[in-house]
């Protein structure tokens, strides 16, 4: 009410029209658009060259005909992807991995963030910041020590990890719960303390302020944090490479290195198809959930 | 329904003391107003009743039963936050029946209430909606209505209508006063607007530096401040302080403001200061209401002086005048008619019948 | 306000640049010759396909320095951040 006072106020001696800008931000705003246009490009290319390359043939990628341009388009890649049972498995062990990965992320981080977000305990500040510093050490870091603890757990107790697929499942947390875990306690710290003293006044336990309050109240962080936890686990590829080596417990990305290229021979166009149909998941999570997902990115950065 | 009791409740948060000893007695069905201004230790005393915060000593009872130990849940009672507090993702009945979900009522039962309080509320027709689709005051109707259903046996209140509007925040008074004639529910309220405690208080208990200043009915802390900060912090525009002292003139008892102006005391008041220390250090404290432009023919202990306006605030049914006196800024409220004007000369008269003697050291009004 | 979030971010890209793996990988496996190998390829090489632990958690093990010193600056500013908040 107060703001539309003010504008009838103003409005008779305004003469400038509403919605014009200073020059200097007219270019601002052409600067931006042109240098984002850049990026897009720039980003956007391998993809479709993947794509080209993709429809074909052997004969035709190692013609030297114009790399840009399809003259006999051919879905013969696809087709002999999807109808191999080695590629089908290394799909399978990925969108596997990928589910329980995320499950267990969640299952993990949220209830995690929501004590280190709001039950004050000896040392919970400090370990918040300790889960934020588990997420900066790389995995390149971890995997040789990884590698060794696995073979001694494999000598000592007989539990086979290495070369298994399931022994992702373990690793894959290690990534992924950290970051999921510091995007939940930022979400749940948004969440105003009135909130959860009115669910305790209301009669909630601890658990039910977590699971009919908060998890609905963040939900966009709680699906940005999956997205990120699917991604992360998808696309890993240091881990698999180190700890999987027979085909049938490879995921995606290690098995299409290592099945399609032989030695010095690349099939790139089953390389690019494959690229390409491993891509698709994550691809279609993101354009499904894109508007929680940058709701759950600037998030907290204004009081809604 | 039930009384509450604190039985010189502390609490400390490590080296500071938020709340020093309280002891305070609210009546089954008393609307009871904390006062103070912020920091005195009125929100942590509410919720230290609510068991938001544990009390680091003393007693709180509620209807009879020691609730020291006692988790929120299992105290029956229900809180009016000043944010609201409402859970974005519920609409409105679901936030109303919310805590009656969690006990598992009956689903009628809860349809029940929930429709009997959106009624009383006036909000019947925004069931429905989240809220974020509602105002401000029908976000705060939400709230007192998620209150109400659940049938408590004490109702908080912490600031409820300190995020509305000025127009709204006089609305809302009233409706709270309304509900609280209706549902009769023993109400404890918090804020640090005196005006809403003087409206809404059956008692007003001020407080400052997290002790009790004075308990009181909104008159009678009004007109029988016992301590300078009450005196100062109850009514708008606030009480006058001027520095003053005793003295004796051939046998009766005078009030000496400055080297010209000293007035004979009327009986009544010359009876209660006669055991005053004379010629020291006072302050007299004078409501604006009693210093008025001078009449033809004064009432008995109306005393009349000159002195020259600084500044005026003509409000319509009255004028705002305020002048110096001894250096102190004196705020006076006359008649519109008479002819007061910012730097003017002016007759004013003091009704000192309804004066106040202070110790000027210890605040304590005499 | 903007100089938080972007030292963060580029010191955040700092790290994971610096600790790369997959695309040196792929792209040249370090060669030709051991050429092209960062700290992490050449970790993997000895470490993994060479089978010689030890020296592969050694050749790792140098990324601490560096990676600890990007990471006590972050830390700072991300706390940085959350006192303004």
């Amino acid at each position: 009410m107060a703001s539309t006072v003010v504008i009838s106020k103003g409005a008779p001696t305004r003469t400038v029209k509403y919605g014009s800008m200073s020059r200097d931000r007219i270019w601002a705003l052409r600067w931006s658009y042109f240098f984002l246009a850049l990026f897009a490009i720039f980003s956007l290319v391998p993809p479709l060259y993947m794509l080209i390359t993709s429809l074909k043939s052997s004969a035709e990628i190692s013609a030297a005909t114009n790399p840009w341009w399809v003259f006999h388009p051919t879905l013969e890649n696809y087709i002999s992807l999807l109808t191999s049972n080695q590629f089908l498995r290394f799909f399978w062990n990925s969108a596997w991995v990928s589910i329980v990965v995320v499950t267990i992320t969640m299952l993990i981080s949220v209830p995690a963030a929501f004590a280190l977000a709001r039950m004050r305990f000896w040392g919970s500040a400090t370990l918040a910041t300790g889960v934020f510093l588990t997420y900066l050490i790389p995995d390149s870091l971890l995997f040789i020590p990884l590698f060794k603890m696995f073979a001694v757990v494999g000598d000592w107790t007989g539990i086979q990890l290495i070369n298994r697929w399931y022994v992702l499942l373990l690793i894959y947390p290690t990534l992924t719960v950290p970051f999921c875990t510091w995007i939940m306690i930022g979400y749940f710290a948004s969440i105003p303390k009135e909130l959860d003293e009115a669910a305790i006044i209301d009669g909630a336990s601890w658990f039910q302020t977590l699971t009919r309050i908060f998890i609905p109240v963040a939900l966009p962080g709680l699906i940005a944090a999956t997205i990120f936890a699917f991604t992360v686990s998808w696309a890993q590829f240091l881990y698999p490479l180190v700890f999987t080596t027979s085909t049938d417990q490879l995921v995606l990305p290690v098995g299409i290195i290592t099945s399609l290229i032989k030695g010095d021979v690349f099939n790139w166009g089953q390389i690019m198809t494959g690229a390409l149909l491993g891509a698709a998941p994550p691809l279609i999570i993101y354009a499904f959930l894109m508007d929680y997902y940058i709701a759950g990115l600037t998030a907290g950065a204004t009081k809604g | 329904m039930a009384d509450v009791t604190l039985r010189k409740v502390i609490k400390r948060y490590d080296e500071v003391e938020a709340v020093r000893g309280i002891d305070l007695d609210i009546a089954d069905h008393e609307f009871v107003v904390l006062v103070g201004p912020s920091g005195c230790g009125k929100s942590t005393t509410l919720r230290m009743i609510a068991g938001l915060e544990d009390i680091t000593d003393g007693d709180i009872m509620i209807g009879g039963d020691v609730v020291n130990d006692v988790p929120p849940k299992d105290r029956d009672i229900a809180m009016v936050f000043q944010n609201y507090a409402l859970y974005p993702h519920m609409t409105v009945a679901e936030n109303m029946s919310f805590g009656l979900r969690l006990k598992r009522f009956p689903k009628a039962e809860i349809k029940m209430r929930v429709d009997e309080a959106a009624r009383m509320l006036d909000i019947a027709e925004l069931i429905d909606r989240k809220p974020k689709q509602l105002s401000g005051g029908q976000r705060q109707r939400v709230a007192m209505g998620r209150a109400i259903v659940r049938h408590p046996k004490v109702f908080l209140f912490d600031e409820p209508l300190s995020n509305l509007d000025a127009k709204l925040r006089v609305q809302m008074r009233i409706e709270i006063k309304k509900v609280h004639q209706k549902v009769r529910t023993t109400t404890v309220y918090v804020t640090h607007d005196q005006v809403e405690a003087m409206t809404l208080a059956d008692r007003v208990v001020v407080m400052n530096h997290g002790r009790i200043e004075q308990i009181g009915t909104p008159n009678d802390l009004y007109h029988n401040p016992a301590t300078r900060f009450v005196a100062g912090f109850i009514g708008s525009p606030a009480m006058n302080f001027v520095p003053c002292r005793l003295e004796d003139v051939a046998g009766k008892l005078h009030i000496r403001l400055t080297d010209r102006i000293a007035f004979p005391l009327p009986p009544k008041r010359a009876a209660r200061y006669q055991g005053v220390a004379r010629n020291e250090k006072m302050l007299l404290g004078l409501r604006p209401e009693h210093i008025a432009e001078a009449k033809a023919h004064p009432q008995p202990g109306v005393e009349a002086f000159d002195t020259v306006l600084d500044v005026t605030e003509p409000m319509g049914m009255e004028t705002l005048i305020y002048f110096t006196l001894e250096g102190a800024q004196i705020c006076g409220r006359v008649n519109p008619n008479a002819g007061a004007h910012d730097g003017a000369p002016m007759r004013l008269a003091v009704d000192l019948n309804n004066m106040h003697l202070l110790n000027e050291v210890t605040g304590v009004v005499l | 306000m903007m100089r938080n979030i972007i030292a963060i971010t580029t010191l955040f890209s700092l790290i994971v640049t610096f600790a790369n793996f997959d695309i040196v990988r792929i792209l040249t496996s370090g060669g030709p010759l051991d050429h092209t190998h960062i700290f992490a390829t050449w970790a993997f090489r000895i470490g993994i396909e060479g089978s010689d632990i030890p020296l592969g958690a050694s050749v790792s093990l140098f990324m601490v320095p560096i990676l600890a010193i990007a990471a006590i600056f972050i830390l700072r500013d991300v706390n940085k951040r959350g006192n303004e908040a």
